[in-house]
């Protein structure tokens, strides 16, 4: 029995050293190919500003891999691709590194940006400004219409920052749950796709909501209202929290103490530091003190 | 009960399936590697890309089930820069970056915007999905004048050709002759069989029949010369993929595979006439033919009508070309305003009848179609419009184009025509 098994074991191991022997890979080439696509200024300008400082990669040529199958898009137009990384470096990157210094923003900074020209249109007529994957990427769409909202803050808010922030607000809800606590305060209330349709999409801020699209569900609850209280002036959420009258403020401001927390607590940023830099930085691009032509590499 | 007795054969058996699976050497098929061999199909498709200094005419058709047709349009390559124009944006040239890569098999990629590429896959509120129109493409086939591709949305066939002109002379060229292919009906023959067929200029389908209900259906682009189907067609046994088009004629033309000649004609009426026949200077005849008036037909911008100069120094007449019938059509048009006393009016050229009844709906009218029984001659009859049936000319001023009252009368003397509001009875278009 013992001596079966044995041999048994022998012939096993002798065919499998047959079975392999004569195999020798070639090592006189890579069967890893980098294609022939030439780097141009812009990807030396990436390299050196978004890749080497960051490890963060800004994919502004179309790779159909990385676009949602779900819906047609165009990539960007290569100058409108130059504004938008240098507007993201500018309002995004280099505030989190003004307000949670670099490792933040090298730990949880997204690593990619997928960029688009056009919007992501669905049948109901909202159109997709950008979303968030895995903790990692940011898609963002649109692009061809930069230089068309670069000269107001409120548009440039409207389609983009608010965008990069909410979604980055996303990426770190991947790493950090939003507390429990924060679902239950208008926990009957969302209505997913329904958002933008009668009747919800007004009086939103009376019900606790931030905006229309806040009511899609309480990850989304969440990210608006951050992104909209750093974008906001103090003004404009003013404004909004006194539409939302007695009703609606006190959900909000509840909401709002949570994200305050949240942001403390996990990643030691005052939200009120981080609001106040973002804006100094928009009012910055609105002024045209932000070059966005200019790819050389110093 | 002995389950290691079970173990053992199965265990032997296991054995034997791995000292079989590995006994033989495959061979492999090519020399290189697939990774070798993609580089090298890449590297080979941007030479020959490069190759054309004059760049490719690109037949695109755009939507997976081609409900629009096909659409010229040239691209030209360097060696980062793709240069695309197409008959979709007369006079626009666009630069952007394209890419060779290996996706889904070799694919040529037009991977940052391009206002001209990307004209047919552009999203918008009303088009989520724009016209589903590709710029990613799969390189199906490369030789040295022609590349066959096929768009990874849509997964249709389409061919660059290699151009021998500017992109800019092809283009000019194509939409010139894309204006004269029009009309729905044409008749032939191929060698000794008749054929017959028809014409959709919208979706540019052409569809032959012949011999016992025989039929080819094929898309076909505009070319300087004709036009050029998108695959192949054979008709009563001659394959053909181009045919040159004369508009004078009327005629398609192709030496078929087999060495007859396809020939095709528009079927048209014998008063048909072509839009270039018109242009020049004509004697208006009126007052039943006792008076002429010289003036000239001019064409307009877009070569869909003239311009009647001649009349009145101070404005022209803008004169209709119906191309399904081949004639002119002259009908009722403001041609400026003026002031009548502290009243503003509008002054109309317009038709009227026998008994003095004119309208300004733009409907009103005369055809002037070619005379058969005096060549040389074109005669005026009333069009189509139902309540006016126009012989005359009447210059009318007008209060207000909501009240539409023809008791307002005759309009300032200095928009007459030969000193008089009037052209009565207008017969015929003479050459000078």
């Amino acid at each position: 029995m013992r001596l079966n098994q044995l041999l048994i074991a022998t012939l096993a191991a002798t065919s499998l050293l047959y079975g392999c022997q004569s195999d020798e890979p070639d090592t006189s080439y890579s069967v890893i190919t980098v294609g022939n696509t030439v780097a141009n200024d812009f990807d030396r300008w990436l390299a050196a500003n978004y890749i080497k400082p960051y490890n963060i990669e800004f994919k502004y040529r179309y790779e159909d891999i990385e676009s949602d199958f779900d819906y047609y898009v165009v990539p960007p137009r290569y100058e409108d691709a130059i504004m938008m990384a240098k507007l993201v470096k500018h309002v995004c990157i280099e505030t989190y590194d003004e307000v949670a210094g670099r490792d933040f923003t090298c730990r949880y900074f997204p690593k990619m940006f997928f960029t688009v020209g056009e919007w992501e249109y669905n049948n109901n007529h909202s159109i997709v400004l950008g979303t968030a994957e895995g903790g990692r990427k940011i898609f963002l769409a649109g692009l061809n219409y930069l230089p068309r909202y670069i000269k107001s803050e409120l548009l440039l808010n409207e389609f983009y920052f608010k965008t990069i922030h909410h979604e980055f607000v996303h990426i770190l809800n991947q790493s950090k749950t939003i507390p429990a606590v924060f679902q239950t305060i208008t926990a009957r209330d969302y209505v997913a796709g329904m958002w933008n349709q009668e009747p919800y999409n007004t009086g939103y801020l009376t019900r606790g909501f931030i905006s229309d699209y806040a009511q899609e569900s309480y990850t989304e609850d969440f990210a608006e209202v951050m992104s909209l209280y750093i974008t906001n002036t103090d003004e404009a959420w003013e404004a909004k929290l006194t539409t939302a009258g007695d009703t609606g403020r006190p959900l909000i401001k509840l909401k709002l103490d949570i994200v305050r927390e949240y942001m403390a607590a996990n990643f030691g940023i005052n939200i009120d530091d981080l609001r106040e830099v973002i804006q100094r930085r928009q009012a910055e691009v609105v002024a045209g003190e932000v070059n966005f032509t200019d790819i050389s590499v110093k | 009960m002995k389950p290691f007795r079970y173990f053992h054969s199965s265990l032997l058996v296991m054995l034997l399936l791995l000292v079989t699976a590995c006994a033989g050497r495959e061979d492999n098929i090519f020399d290189e590697s697939p990774s070798l061999r993609m580089q090298a199909t890449l590297d080979n498709a941007r030479e020959v890309l490069m190759s054309a200094p004059q760049g490719w005419a690109f037949d695109y058709y755009p939507d997976s089930r081609r409900q629009y047709g096909g659409f010229a349009f040239t691209v030209s390559f360097d060696a980062t820069h793709a240069t695309v124009g197409s008959e979709v944006k007369p006079g626009t040239f666009c630069r952007s970056l394209y890419r060779l890569t290996d996706d889904s098999g070799p694919v040529l990629t037009f991977d940052s915007y391009n206002e001209v590429m990307h004209y047919f896959a552009t999203p918008s509120s009303d088009y989520p999905r724009g016209k589903d129109g590709d710029f990613e493409f799969i390189i199906l086939n490369v030789t040295t004048d022609v590349i066959t591709l096929r768009g990874k949305r849509t997964g249709n066939t389409m061919y660059m050709y290699r151009l021998t002109q500017s992109p800019e002379s092809y283009l000019t060229s194509t939409i010139d002759m894309a204006r004269d292919i029009y009309l729905p009906l044409i008749h032939g023959t191929v060698g000794a069989t008749t054929i017959d067929g028809s014409v959709q200029p919208e979706q540019r389908i052409m569809t032959l029949t012949w011999g016992n209900g025989e039929k080819v259906s094929q898309y076909f682009i505009p070319t300087p010369r004709g036009i050029r189907f998108l695959q192949p067609i054979t008709v009563a046994g001659e394959t053909i993929r181009e045919m040159s088009y004369s508009h004078r004629d009327m005629e398609f033309k192709a030496t078929g595979s087999t060495g007859k000649m396809v020939s095709l004609n528009y079927t048209v009426g014998p008063d048909y006439t072509i839009y270039d026949d018109f242009l020049g200077d004509w004697q208006l005849v009126y007052d039943n033919g006792a008076k002429t008036l010289p003036m000239t037909l001019v064409a307009n911008a877009d070569k869909t009508g003239y311009l009647m100069r001649g009349l009145n120094p101070t404005y022209d007449v803008q004169v209709r070309y119906e191309r399904n019938t081949g004639c002119l059509n002259f009908c009722s048009q403001q041609v400026g305003t003026d002031t009548v006393g502290d009243v503003t009016v509008q002054v109309w050229f317009t038709c009227k009848d026998i008994n003095g009844k004119y309208s300004v709906n733009p409907e009103c009218g005369m055809f002037c179609k070619r005379d058969l029984d005096n060549p040389g001659s074109y005669k005026f009859s009333p069009n189509t419009y139902p309540t006016v049936k126009a012989n005359s000319f009447y210059v009318a001023q007008i209060k207000s184009r909501v009240a539409i009252d023809p008791i307002d009368g005759d309009a300032p003397a200095a928009w007459h025509v030969n000193g008089d509001p009037v052209i009565p009875r207008v017969v015929a278009l003479r050459r000078q």
